[in-house]
């Protein structure tokens, strides 16, 4: 079976490198390997469908709808401008008030690569105009876009949420350190090379500029603050929440800044759903594959051999750690949960691990996934946004890669920076 | 045949933008209607118990016909760095390839979408809430979107062999 | 016969997945090693909603599904949840379940589906109501509040029969809405509640009503069972009855064991007492009406279910 797997990765290695899309390889490839082994046609598609009928997959849309309203409205814009005048002073400034304003953005979508989608439109030309190295900008938004499920809401949270059985508003809240410190960490490593990079300091600007910037900016913070106040404050649930950020960016779009007409809107719902489907059908796709490696057994005589060794719980941690690296170079995060979680958070119990600080090491590792080679999901939104190819993104991501690899270090080996603030609000 | 597929293209862009857009204002109207109830405007029975089952039959379909959407414009997420250093022959033939490929996923999805629609209507697989929906409407969004994507790949294949265009240059617009 | 493929919903250590695991020990035992069987858990192959289909077509061998689950093909199952049933124990309702109402069902099941029930349905649980702020510890208390129910036609009916609103929401959206107050309370068994730690969202009162208890119906798949002799058959159905029959008295003490772990969360539970419950039954008679003809239920088990319940 072993030696099917690795076959099996080989083929798709070759028709991934052919070019061919990556739902149409993950959904063949499995396809063709469940039928082999026996199972019904029908059951293939009635997978698909059921897969699509989850609940969680119902505010994708949303949240990927409300980046398109403030991307295409241009509320992406006024978000960034407003950061640039709080801190666009500061070496580096334009591209520190980029990550700033990633951060904003990724507390109002749960998907990484609706945030890179959309933040990658806007601070690339900007940031190229001002004097960045393409590849520089490139990389830091696809790193900084990775965010977008660090920082809650967050859907992979939401399903490891809904496959551990744990509490989701807790997995939420241990999220938040880690995220700012991550945001943090690229604001100081792009202050140390802005000279080496490209990145001058912007002119300070006025105190009536400032203010005028802010002012005008102020019904774009609204969004982020209904959002996060409505889920967090407590009125309205996940789905909701997205679909209320959904009408205050159409508000403000359309009522007062002006920057979409009514008939503009039909075809950002169809831009909304396209964007939609090409994430579902990968996620689709890997959840097929991940069928057919749990039938073979491998990874429960996996679990079953670390109960056995007698392991320490950060040994554990580090061994998962270099695990799912290996897999995040193949897989994305939804089709990482599905494989690994339903295996491993039975072991991580036994170990006494916390499940709060399992699940945020697991999606730091899926953040570093998605900037992966070969298969590395924001790598390709940014080469598909920017119009450059994959490998000059890639070159790009490489420092902040390696920051986010220092982060995984310091949350695999300091469980309180992931269980802290959820313990504090929900206690323990 | 050109006009016919942009045709399609065009009304499946606008069912899956309709489909998005009920299910937006249903979900806004669920979250309205509870606040009133709760503050006593307006009696519970104003409540839709089958809002969000709809809002899932809405998506699944807008979703599915979505691929289709995006195979014709070629911008499902791909790997390109082999395919790039490829000559124009290369690519073409890498191109031709990936077609049959993706002509073969869809005939099989078809097919499965069929099964699965026969056997929903054998076992009347029905929603929980009142409504009582059946499931083979849902089912059906399976076959229906890969055959107009097996169209798409046709015209797609179509324009290659004949005029050697390829639509792989473009990206998210 | 073939390797027998279990499907499990839950994780490795639940009582659901220990059961099947007993199972498959127990067959391999007695069968003298001849029937042998794999359990998969924690929903790795299929979860409870979608498995009942797999085993239909014969992607799996076996499964235990939640019977609501199996109510989206055949409605008649709807029958466990009227009002008239409210009252009796879970033993009672178990031993009703083994007689001409269960044979009843099980003979539907595999005429519309073609799946074969072999033998006794373990007990899910009893559902509880659970609320955050608004104290639950009798009906009067259910007056005007918003009950957060998972779907169905037989649920909200006993909902709006105690007074309250019943508001259907996927799961996965109960904690936040329970912790936002955007509903009251919640209709959920009380393992949920333990595992999800909802206390975490403010969960401070559970509420018993007599009114629901859960079960989970056993399928196998027809190419499975056709590929056993009939002693082999026999055997199995004998060794599942066995299991089950543990099963059930394991479920009461799981369940003694959750309402004392909630208990030291700070949750107090209520039960309401029987003259309350046989109260309110009547008084859902005309909800229950509604549910019958809304499933255009048989009445031959309407009928069966109305005698057991007058046992
Ligand atoms: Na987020
Ligand atoms: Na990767």
């Amino acid at each position: 079976m072993e030696t099917m797997i690795l076959l099996a990765l080989l083929a798709a290695l070759i028709l991934l490198a052919l070019g061919i899309p990556i739902y149409l390889v993950l959904m063949g490839l499995a396809s063709a390997l469940l039928v082999a082994e026996g199972r019904t046609i029908a059951g293939l598609g009635q997978h698909v469908l059921d897969h699509l009928q989850s609940p969680i997959l119902i505010s994708v849309p949303f949240f990927i709808l409300s980046a398109v309203l403030m991307q295409g409205g241009g509320l992406a814009r006024v978000l960034f401008d407003a950061a640039l005048a709080w801190i666009g002073w500061i070496r580096g400034g334009l591209a520190i008030a980029g990550v700033a304003a990633t951060a904003v953005f990724a507390a109002i979508t749960g998907s990484s690569a609706a945030t890179t989608m959309a933040m990658g439109t806007l601070l690339v030309p900007l940031m190229e105009e001002k004097g960045y190295k393409t590849s520089f900008a490139m990389g830091l938004t696809a790193a900084a876009g990775t965010l977008g499920i660090l920082i809650p809401p967050s859907l992979p949270m939401i399903l490891f949420g809904l496959i551990a059985e744990e509490s989701i508003p807790r997995l939420f809240l241990g999220g938040v350190i880690p995220g700012l410190m991550q945001a943090g960490l690229f604001a100081a490593y792009i202050f140390l090379v802005a000279n080496k990079v490209g990145g001058k300091a912007e002119p300070r600007v006025s105190r009536k500029e400032f203010v005028n910037t802010n002012v005008h900016a102020f019904p774009a913070y609204l969004i982020p603050i209904v959002v996060l106040g409505g889920i967090y404050g407590g009125f309205v649930t996940l789905t909701e929440a997205a679909v209320l950020g959904v009408l205050c960016a159409l508000i403000a779009v359309l009522f007062i800044y002006r920057s979409a007409r009514l008939r503009d809107i039909p075809g950002m719902l169809t831009q909304a759903v396209d964007r939609t489907s090409v994430i579902v059908l990968i996620i689709m796709g890997a959840t097929l594959v991940s069928a057919w490696i749990i039938k073979s057994g491998v990874p429960q005589s996996f679990a079953a051999s670390i109960v056995e060794s007698d392991m320490k719980p950060w040994q554990f941690l580090l061994i998962m750690n270099g695990c799912l690296l290996v897999l995040g170079m193949f897989l994305e995060g939804v089709a990482i949960i599905l494989i690994v979680l339903p295996v491993v958070f039975v072991v991580v119990r036994q170990l006494g691990i916390d499940m709060t600080h399992f699940a945020v090491v697991m999606v730091i590792n899926i953040e570093l996934a998605l900037l992966s080679p070969p298969i590395g999901l924001n790598l390709f939104v940014m080469s598909n946004v920017a119009g450059r190819p994959v490998l000059e993104v890639l070159r790009g991501t490489i420092p902040f890669f390696l920051i986010m690899l220092g982060l995984l270090m310091a949350v695999t080996f300091f469980p309180a920076l992931s269980t802290w603030l959820p313990n504090l609000v929900l206690g323990s | 045949m050109s006009q016919v597929i942009a045709f399609l293209d065009r009304l499946i862009g606008w069912i899956a933008a309709i489909a998005l857009g009920i299910t937006f204002v249903l979900l806004l109207y669920n979250v309205a209607t509870r606040y009133l109830i709760q503050f006593g405007v307006i009696p519970p029975s104003v409540q839709l118990n089958w809002v969000f089952e709809i809002c899932v039959f809405l998506l699944v379909w807008a979703v599915l016909l979505g691929v289709a959407r995006i195979e014709r414009r070629a911008q499902h997420i791909r790997v390109d760095f082999l395919y790039n250093q490829f000559g124009p022959k290369g690519q073409a033939a890498a191109e031709l390839f990936a077609l049959i490929f993706a002509a073969g996923v869809a005939v099989f999805f078809i097919y499965s979408g069929k099964l699965v629609v026969d056997d929903a209507i054998l076992w009347d697989e029905r929603s929980e809430t009142t409504l009582r929906t059946p499931f083979w409407i849902l089912y059906l969004a399976l076959s229906v979107s890969f055959t107009v994507h097996l169209l798409f790949i046709l015209e797609r294949l179509r324009l290659l062999i004949t005029t050697g265009e390829s639509a792989k240059n473009t990206h998210f617009d | 016969a073939d390797e027998l493929v279990i499907s499990s919903a839950t994780p490795p250590q639940h009582i659901q997945t220990l059961t099947m695991a007993r199972f498959a020990e127990a067959l391999m035992e007695r069968s003298g090693g001849t029937l042998k069987a794999k359990v998969f858990d924690s929903s790795q192959l299929y979860n409870a909603r979608d498995v009942g289909k797999a085993v239909a077509r014969g992607d799996v061998g076996m499964a235990t599904v939640p019977s609501p689950y199996l109510s989206r093909v055949e409605s008649n199952i709807n029958v466990l949840d009227l009002p008239v049933l409210k009252g009796m124990t879970a033993q009672e309702r178990a031993k009703m379940l083994d007689g001409p109402l269960g044979d009843k069902l099980n003979e539907m099941l595999h005429a519309k589906m073609g799946v074969v029930v072999p033998g006794n349905w373990p007990i899910l649980g009893r559902v509880y109501y659970w609320s955050t702020s608004k104290p639950l510890t009798n009906f009067e208390e259910f007056v005007g509040l918003q009950v957060r129910i998972p779907g169905g036609a037989g649920p909200a009916a006993l909902v709006e029969g105690m007074g309250g609103v019943p508001v259907v929401m996927p799961g996965s959206d109960m904690p936040l809405a329970l912790q936002q107050g955007t509903v009251d309370a919640t209709m959920a068994a009380i393992e949920s509640v333990v595992q999800q730690k909802l206390t975490d969202v403010g969960v401070r009162y559970g509420f018993w009503d007599q009114g629901v208890v859960g079960f989970l119906i056993p399928i196998v798949s027809q190419a499975y069972w056709d590929s056993l002799s009939d002693d082999e058959k026999a055997l199995f159905t004998e060794v599942w009855n066995d299991v089950v029959a543990d099963q059930r008295v394991a479920n009461l003490a799981v369940d003694a064991e959750m309402r004392a772990t909630l208990k030291d969360w700070g949750v107090t539970i209520s039960d309401a007492d029987d003259a309350s419950s046989a109260a309110m039954r009547e008084k859902m008679m005309p909800q229950q009406e509604a549910v019958i003809a809304k499933y255009k239920l048989d009445a031959d088990l309407v009928a069966l279910a109305t005698e057991a319940a007058a046992q």
